[in-house]
């Protein structure tokens, strides 16, 4: 594995015990410091690649490294360098927005001082001000959502795996959504690795891309090269180009 | 701060902001146990107030009109009682007794003719005797015992003076023939069967009580402290963060531990509440109080050794244990926090159904096997170790406690197995209809 690739995806293969198949056959390789972006509709299998990555599935076959670290044979110093944002997540709604943050942070710090200090950096990246001290069940989608994604920005994990980071979300939160995530880039080195259907979002956020479809896939590159290469105009042209379907 | 403080007190913080589980878990339990204890004593006291009323006073009819029912009336005073004295020549009906009951005392005594004369003649006289029933209470019943003792008493006391009279010692008047109980019991003799059968009793009663109450306490939160992270849609990301898994299972079954000790504790608080203020005060004023069990007192450890109730100990340890871990994978299997409190009447009946089938369980008449059998099944044999170890069986005693050590170990690590695998996240329990993962692209 080179030093210069944070997650290398070889092979993996998931099929779930009711038979279904999950990822046929996925490889992909994301380097350190890029935002990677795993499109597709829903139901390719971009979601059972993540929570591979973040220890959550086990691949059939395959395998699958974040920096270094095997998924299936160390996921304990997996999760500790990675952030996961599922896609449909919550926060414990009997807790106030700032504890939820210093719950988190504590769990990820050495000592209380770092805590504090990496709390204080969620509460910042949220931009909630003063609603942080009121309980999350009393939040918008959208502030919860901004939450979500500066829990997992704040501790600075070596990589951001975001699952549909701004779905469902209005203009106005999803603009946010996708600043904190450049920011996390350009400030702290952040590798990260998201998954989205919304192919026009992907094309301004990520450094490189893999389209994936039914399980497999089919296209992989920098989008502008990846629309050059094709002649079209945007992603959108190009996956229905390339799978003959209209989605 | 660990990870396991860190985790732990989110979950206090959690639970105690969670009103579904303030109000019905704590609120409402206590609401009702006070309101019902709070009923139960008002009833038992105003019973017991009556009761003594009605036990301290009595109605007397004359048809005698000679001395020994004089004496009768004599004593009945002489022991505190409250006579009302009529004479008559005939006979009352059915309904001048009544009448005569429902304006006084509700105990009523018919002298009948040649009472007296009778007793005088040393030939048994007889005194009828009628009590009131309103409610057909076992205080009620009560009154019907002081009413028949009343006379028996009386009849005790005419044998012990004409013994006396006739130069009997007192001690040999009152007693010729005495009985001195003794019960042998695996190789050791006691001096009270009573207080023997009644401590196993309510040894056997208590074991499983507290079990089942324990299982009923915490039930409630420990089937939901899983499906409570999946509702709140945090399963996913606690399994993805940097905090050991079994220290989740950990934390959830301490809290659950928590739960039920302190709502035990709080009942506790209440029913002894209640027994030192509402009854026992009620008791103080009644005649009838004296009536109380006595016995010689047996040191528990006569009955079981110190190790054999060491392993008892362990045993109900780890039978709660055992519970609480399979509630917590039906909690972990459970889709949501309905899917996961219907299925817990799945684990929690059968507790209460093993807990009370002890007390019809005759070990001595099983065939050996039965009787290991029976050892083996948790719950069960945590209510039959007492019995075990008091009849000297200490291996049937030692069985019961290993195999729900054993059974705690097993789900201890079923639990931890699962919870540290993908099958705690990809296998489910649910009410719903079963969807497809991949609903567009997804192939079997």
């Amino acid at each position: 594995m080179s030093l210069s690739n944070a997650i290398v995806v070889e092979d993996v293969v998931k099929v779930y015990p009711n038979g279904v198949r999950g990822v046929g056959g996925v490889s992909f390789t994301v380097r350190r410091g890029e935002i990677y972006g795993l499109i597709g509709p829903n139901g390719a299998g971009k979601t059972t690649v993540l929570r591979i990555l973040a220890t959550i599935l086990q691949p059939t076959s395959g395998s699958a490294r974040v920096f270094e670290y095997d998924v299936v044979k160390r996921p304990e110093e997996v999760r500790k360098i990675i952030s996961y944002l599922p896609e449909e997540a919550g926060a414990y709604k009997y807790l106030s927005g700032e504890e939820y943050l210093e719950f988190i942070a504590k769990l990820y710090s050495s000592s209380e001082s770092e805590a504090r200090e990496t709390r204080e950096l969620g509460a910042e990246i949220s931009g909630l001000g003063d609603r942080l001290r009121d309980k999350v069940r009393t939040y918008s989608k959208g502030m919860l959502r901004r939450l979500l994604v500066a829990r997992a920005i704040m501790v600075k994990p070596k990589v951001a795996i975001l699952d549909e980071p701004t779905s469902g979300l209005d203009v106005v939160n999803a603009v946010i959504v996708r600043d904190i995530i450049k920011r996390a880039v350009r400030e702290w080195g952040i590798t990260v690795l998201l998954s989205s259907h919304n192919m026009l979002e992907v094309e301004y956020l990520c450094d490189r891309i893999a389209m994936i479809h039914r399980g497999k896939i089919i296209a992989e590159g920098a989008p502008k090269e990846l629309l050059e290469d094709h002649g079209v105009d945007n992603l959108e042209e190009l996956f229905v180009r390339l799978t003959g379907e209209r989605t | 701060m660990n990870a396991f403080t860190v985790f732990l007190l989110k979950e206090l913080k959690s639970i105690a902001r969670d009103p579904k589980i303030i109000i019905g878990m704590i609120i409402a339990p206590i609401i009702l146990v006070a309101a019902l204890y709070g009923f139960m004593g008002s009833a038992m006291k105003q019973q017991i107030e009556e009761a003594a009323r009605a036990s301290g006073s009595v109605t007397l009819i004359d048809l005698d009109h000679g001395n020994w029912t004089q004496s009768l009336v004599k004593y009945l005073e002489a022991i505190g009682l409250n006579v009302t004295y009529s004479q008559k020549d005939a006979a009352p009906s059915i309904s001048e007794i009544t009448e005569l009951m429902e304006e006084g005392a509700k105990i009523l005594y018919v002298v009948p003719g040649g009472f007296s004369r009778n007793l005088t003649e040393m030939t048994t006289g007889a005194v009828e005797c009628y009590v009131l029933m309103k409610s057909l209470s076992f205080i009620e019943m009560g009154v019907v015992s002081a009413a028949e003792s009343y006379i028996k008493s009386f009849s005790e006391s005419i044998s012990k003076s004409i013994l006396i009279n006739m130069g009997v010692p007192e001690s040999f008047a009152k007693y010729p023939v005495l009985s001195s109980s003794r019960v042998v019991l695996a190789g050791k003799v006691f001096g009270s069967p009573q207080t023997l059968v009644n401590l196993v009793l309510s040894l056997s009663l208590v074991m499983p009580l507290l079990v089942v109450m324990f299982i009923a306490f915490v039930s409630q939160y420990a089937v939901m402290a899983m499906a409570v992270e999946k509702e709140e849609k945090m399963f996913e990301t606690l399994l993805s963060l940097p905090i050991n898994r079994t220290t989740i299972i950990a934390v959830k079954l301490l809290v659950s531990i928590i739960i039920g000790l302190a709502t035990m504790g709080v009942y506790a608080g209440i029913f002894m509440w209640f027994f030192s203020n509402a009854v026992s005060s009620s008791f103080e004023g009644s005649p009838q109080g004296q009536a109380g069990i006595s016995g010689e007192s047996i040191n528990l450890f006569e009955l079981v050794k110190p190790e054999s109730m060491t392993l008892i100990l362990i045993g109900l340890a780890s039978v709660a244990i055992f519970m609480l871990s399979l509630l917590m994978l039906v909690s972990l299997f459970a889709e949501d926090v309905r899917t996961a409190q219907t299925f817990t009447g799945i684990v929690t009946f059968p507790v209460a159904f093993a807990a009370y089938a002890a007390m019809f369980i005759d070990i001595a008449v099983l065939p050996p096997s039965a009787t290991i059998a029976i050892s083996m099944i948790p719950v069960l044999n945590t209510a039959m170790s007492i019995k075990f170890s008091v009849v000297g069986d200490a291996s049937l005693a030692a069985l019961a406690s290993l195999s729900n050590l054993a059974y705690a170990i097993v789900t201890v690590v079923a639990l931890r197995s699962i919870v540290r695998s993908e099958r705690v996240f990809v296998a489910k329990l649910s009410l719903k209809p079963p969807r497809r993962l991949f609903k567009k692209y997804g192939s079997a």
